[in-house]
């Protein structure tokens, strides 16, 4: 995939679609395509994040373990951007994202390209922003759900 | 070391110098002859006044001797008659045999300077090793304090005039004194009184040059001491150079150099002006004596109380008296100089209150026997030169073979108690025994055989893995100690083992087989390495052995290896295509283009192996630029560098450029891009047709640095790469043959030299879009060694890596881990470690604690800076300001250790 293959995809990502065609080049340019065959992990919770990846192609799983158990909580295709809360707050992976299709290509961005990023274009940061609240209230819907859940199943078992 | 230099002279040359002299002895009638015959020639011959008519002969070469007390009445003894020559045969025979004499002086002059050179190079041959070997002698805690540039400037430079003066030490004053006595005797015989006046002056001048040359002695040390205190700052410099550049200090270091190269100079200056002051005076003192023969002479000729002939006489016999003792002056001043260098030099390596103990360092011919029975410190107490105690009256006592940990922090004295377990500390009070020897009087080669000390800290010597491993089993030559070299003669061999024992010492041939197999338990070279490599894998150190090995380049020589790297190129392309793994690297195939290289290594397509062959660098080399024009390569690569610099400028030319980006992609620097801005702007210059040399030649460069995969412009047309492979093939068949043995091209069925042996395995780039590819290979490679059984083999070749400048191309930990190796392979019957690899995390230091001792099962003592990991040890002593604060021996650390097996895992 050329440079400008890659930046038209990029702008069709409306994490990127404010940026002008010349920024998204210069992004892509900073940053490596890597491949990653079905079952590879492109990052690992609790490892230290130093990358966002794109998704320019293929599906991704997204996987939240706790103690021993682990539970697939998203699957991602291409235009997907994973990897980029531990990004924003310089900390450990919140999650193991693994390589669902055959070939799952992606773009490998940097730290601190995409600080810089983020810190020219305030528009780029909105989005980002956006992506973020929206994964905060689904996760707080589901946590609501799911304590409601639990309050039935308290009830219930009160019961029996 | 004896302090007087001639009795130092005297004692090893007294047969040389007495050689000499004859030899000088030897010379003077020859001289006198040569000096003589040229007017026997004019006189005779020439001037023909023995030769009055053409036929009448003279006879020449008669000798007889009259009877020197009875001669009067008896005719004289007549050796030889002589013979009876003409004028021409006279002169013939007395122009050869000047001729003769003139070669004869000359071969002697020869004879005598030649064998004062090698006496005096001997001399400095022994006085060098001499001080060495009282360097080595030292006890630890006195060569700590010198200064290592001080020293080498004391044993290089300071002695080296002693080797010009050694041979005229005793020959030329007595030669040149008889030289004047005679002179005077002649004066003394022609004129008693102005004899006296000769002998008088000279009295003087020996009464007043002396004390004026005292203070040139004081001023010679002063000057020799203000070198090597510059010689020792300068080894400061360099060694604390890390220190001066991060703490910008250079100006004040610079401001010191000033200083010290100002008090050499003014001592240089006063030296002159002494010197040659006192050189005036000596000349004019000489001078007097002629003033005063001419005067007081004269004064009693026209009294009429002396003879005009003897007068004249005495001014004749005068002038043979000032050489010599010039000479002799000479020969003094030089006398003064090496003197205070010798003394100087000697003081240094003398002292009183810390007597060397020759018995430590004697050959021991035999390995020592095991050390047994304990370790016992009776009050020993070890304090600083200032008198601070580091350890405190301790008392202690345990078995050899314990295992104990030493614990305390940095101050507490542990170090120091380990440290004075090896002898480097001097005891002060109380004892300390190990085995049945006290350390102080411990024989270093039981030291050294029965014992292994790790430091954190180690210091190794220029050589291999493998030779600073064997470095612990050199103590003394094994066998015969003929050379293994052969780049020596036998004949030079037995002339190298002569001279050195002409300078008394002992004759050790470092090249000889050093290696103490005996104590390693093995028999030869290739079982010792198997041994280390053993040991290796105890310390934890055989996974970086391996990689180093990768990364190293394999011996010409060894074809059998090189044999098998190429079977296993080719098994490892299998074994790539079965994993089904052929995505992840792309392989160097000559009739395709590379994708992972850049244009410019595509086309070169091999290891450049003589840079030297080209005026620059290769692609500006105009039989390169030939072979791009031959199939038009150049254009499309000049339109493609237009291309690229196009698609660049664009991108990054703006006002602020992205730098960090810029040189992450490589094709042109901060420069560059705003020239070829410039040059963009030009019409003419982007068309290949009208463009210029210069723009031509510019616009090659960004594109020669182009590479696909990475730069993504998307200008590589299936007809160029065509184009480029084409090129690729000129250049190996059709350049001229200069560039074509600067490169060895790429050869699938070729191992290549100039690459490591993991780049000859891959023979090819890994694909750096793929995830995890290094990891991924690397296991890959690991895995097609192993089941080949090349791991152990490659592993030999990793032991012949370089360690660098004192070990400064390994790592701390791979140093310490190293040195363990090297206290391994000795079998010593007691370790002990200080402070080494005691940063391990506490499963790392398990893993490793039990592979030591299933290598060892003797005593090991380690100073640890950790109690988390003490719980492995037998016994446990607590350190603390000097004293010991708890002896605790563990009840049964067996409960404790994990279970000591084998674990397969790296520290």
């Amino acid at each position: 995939m050329t440079l400008d293959r890659v930046a038209s995809l990029l702008a069709s990502i409306p994490l990127f679609s404010s940026l002008d065609l010349a920024k998204i080049k210069l992004l892509v340019l900073a940053s490596d395509r890597v491949q990653f065959d079905s079952g590879q992990i492109l990052c690992k919770q609790g490892d230290y994040g130093d990358a966002a990846f794109v998704i320019l192609d293929g599906d991704v799983r997204v996987f939240v373990s706790h103690d021993a158990s682990s539970m697939e909580v998203a699957r991602l295709k291409s235009g997907s951007i994973v990897g980029e809360f531990s990004l924003l707050y310089g900390g450990e992976r919140l999650a193991t994202v693994e390589a669902a299709s055959d070939v799952v290509d992606t773009l490998k961005i940097s730290k601190d390209d995409f600080l810089t990023m983020m810190r020219d274009f305030p528009e780029m940061t909105v989005v980002v922003l956006e992506h973020m609240a929206r994964s905060l209230s689904e996760a707080q819907e589901a946590l609501a759900s799911t304590r409601q859940e639990l309050d039935d199943l308290k009830v219930k078992a009160g019961h029996g | 070391m004896e302090p007087r230099l001639f009795r130092y002279i005297w004692k090893h040359t007294k047969t040389q110098q007495l050689f000499i002299l004859l030899m000088v002895l030897c010379s003077i009638p020859i001289y006198f002859v040569v000096l003589e015959l040229p007017k026997r020639i004019v006189n005779g011959p020439i001037m023909g006044e023995a030769f009055p008519e053409t036929d009448s002969t003279q006879r020449y070469f008669e000798l007889t001797f009259g009877w020197p007390f009875v001669g009067d009445g008896n005719p004289p003894i007549t050796l030889f008659e002589g013979v009876d020559l003409t004028r021409m045969e006279a002169l013939l025979f007395l122009s050869f045999g000047f001729l003769a004499f003139v070669m004869i002086n000359g071969l002697l002059k020869y004879i005598i300077n030649t064998y004062k050179g090698i006496l005096g190079e001997r001399m400095l041959r022994r006085l060098r090793y001499e001080l060495m070997d009282t360097l080595l002698r030292f006890p630890i805690r006195r060569v700590r304090k010198a200064r290592g540039s001080e020293i080498a400037s004391m044993v290089k430079d300071e002695v080296e005039p002693l080797g010009g003066f050694i041979g005229d030490s005793f020959a030329l004053p007595i030669f040149q004194l008889a030289q004047a006595l005679t002179a005077l005797a002649f004066i003394m015989m022609q004129s008693f009184y102005l004899g006296l006046i000769a002998v008088g002056m000279i009295a003087i001048t020996t009464a007043v040059i002396p004390p004026l040359r005292r203070r040139l002695i004081t001023l010679a040390r002063m000057r020799q001491l203000t070198a090597r205190a510059l010689a020792g700052r300068v080894g400061e410099i360099v060694d604390g150079i890390e220190d001066i550049r991060v703490n910008d200090t250079s100006f004040f270091e610079r401001s010191d150099l000033i200083r010290r190269l100002g008090e050499i100079f003014y001592i240089r200056f006063d030296i002159y002006r002494w010197k040659f002051f006192v050189k005036f005076l000596n000349n004019f003192l000489a001078q007097m004596t002629p003033f005063l023969f001419y005067m007081i002479g004269g004064f009693f000729v026209i009294m009429g109380s002396l003879d005009i002939g003897q007068l004249v006489a005495v001014i004749a016999a005068y002038r043979d008296l000032p050489p010599p003792v010039k000479e002799i002056i000479n020969w003094d001043q030089r006398r003064l100089d090496v003197q205070s260098k010798y003394t100087q030099v000697v003081e240094q390596f003398a002292s009183d209150d810390e007597p060397i103990n020759f018995e430590l360092q004697a050959v021991a011919a035999e390995c020592p026997p095991p050390l047994q029975g304990k370790i016992a410190a009776n009050y020993m107490t070890i304090m600083t030169e200032s008198g601070q105690k580091l350890i405190d009256g301790l008392s202690v006592s345990f078995d050899l073979n314990d295992r104990v940990a030493v614990l305390g922090n940095s101050s507490s004295g542990k170090d120091v108690f380990v440290e004075a377990l090896v002898g480097i500390h001097a005891i002060d009070h109380g004892s300390l025994v190990v085995g049945t020897h006290n350390i102080e009087t411990m024989p270093d080669a039981v030291k050294g055989r029965r014992m292994a000390y790790v430091s954190d800290d180690p210091y190794f010597k220029r050589g291999t893995i493998e030779e600073t491993i064997a470095y612990g089993l050199r103590s003394s030559i094994m066998g015969d100690t003929v050379s293994r070299s052969d780049t020596i003669s036998d004949a030079d061999k037995k002339r190298y083992f002569r001279e050195t024992q002409l300078t008394g010492q002992p004759y050790f041939d470092p090249d000889g087989d050093w290696t103490d197999y005996e104590s390693a338990g093995v028999a030869d070279m290739v079982e010792l390495d198997a041994i280390i490599l053993d040991c290796l894998d105890a310390v934890g150190l055989s996974q970086d052995v391996y990689e180093f090995a990768l990364y190293s380049r394999l011996d010409r020589d060894d074809t059998e290896l090189i044999t098998s790297m190429m079977q296993m190129r080719r098994a490892f392309r299998l074994m790539v295509r079965d994993e089904n793994l052929r995505g992840l690297i792309e392989y160097f195939r000559p009739d395709h283009y590379h994708n992972q290289s850049t244009i410019f290594q595509n086309i070169v397509f091999g290891s450049i192996v003589k840079p030297e062959n080209f005026d620059g660098d290769l692609q500006n080399d105009p039989d390169f630029l030939a072979i791009l024009a031959m199939n038009g390569c150049d254009k499309v690569l000049f339109e493609l560098g237009v291309e690229v610099s196009n698609i660049l400028v664009g991108l990054l030319g703006g006002v602020e450029t992205n730098l960090n980006l810029l040189h992450r992609l490589g094709l042109m620097d901060e420069a560059e891009l705003a020239h070829y801005a410039e040059l963009l702007k030009v019409p003419a210059d982007i068309k290949w047709e009208t463009a210029s040399d210069e723009a031509k030649r510019d616009f090659l460069i960004p594109a020669m640095r182009y590479r696909e995969p990475r730069h993504r412009f998307g200008v590589l047309e299936p007809e160029t790469r065509r184009l480029i492979v084409e090129a690729r093939k000129n250049l190996r068949l059709r350049s001229s043959e200069r560039v074509r043995e600067a490169i060895q091209f790429y050869n699938p069925n070729r191992y290549n030299h100039s690459e490591n042996i993991g780049a000859n395995l891959i023979f090819g780039y890994l694909n750096s879009q793929k995830a995890d590819v290094e990891n991924t290979i690397r296991d890959l490679i690991y895995k097609l060694l192993s089941d080949n059984n090349l791991v152990h083999k490659l592993m030999k070749v990793g032991l012949k890596k370089q360690v660098g400048n004192g070990g400064q191309d390994l790592s701390d930990t791979q140093r310490q881990k190293l040195n363990l190796a090297r206290a391994l392979v000795k079998k010593p019957d007691i370790i002990v470690v200080n402070n080494a690899l005691s940063h391990l995390d506490r499963d790392s230091f398990s893993k490793l604690f039990n592979r030591i001792l299933d290598r060892h099962d003797g005593g090991l003592v380690w100073a640890l800076s950790r109690s988390d990991i003490s719980k492995y040890f037998e016994r446990v002593l607590k350190f603390d300001n000097g004293r010991l604060i708890e002896n605790e021996a563990m009840a049964s650390p067996g409960d404790q250790t994990p279970q000591r097996e084998r674990t397969g895992a790296d520290v």
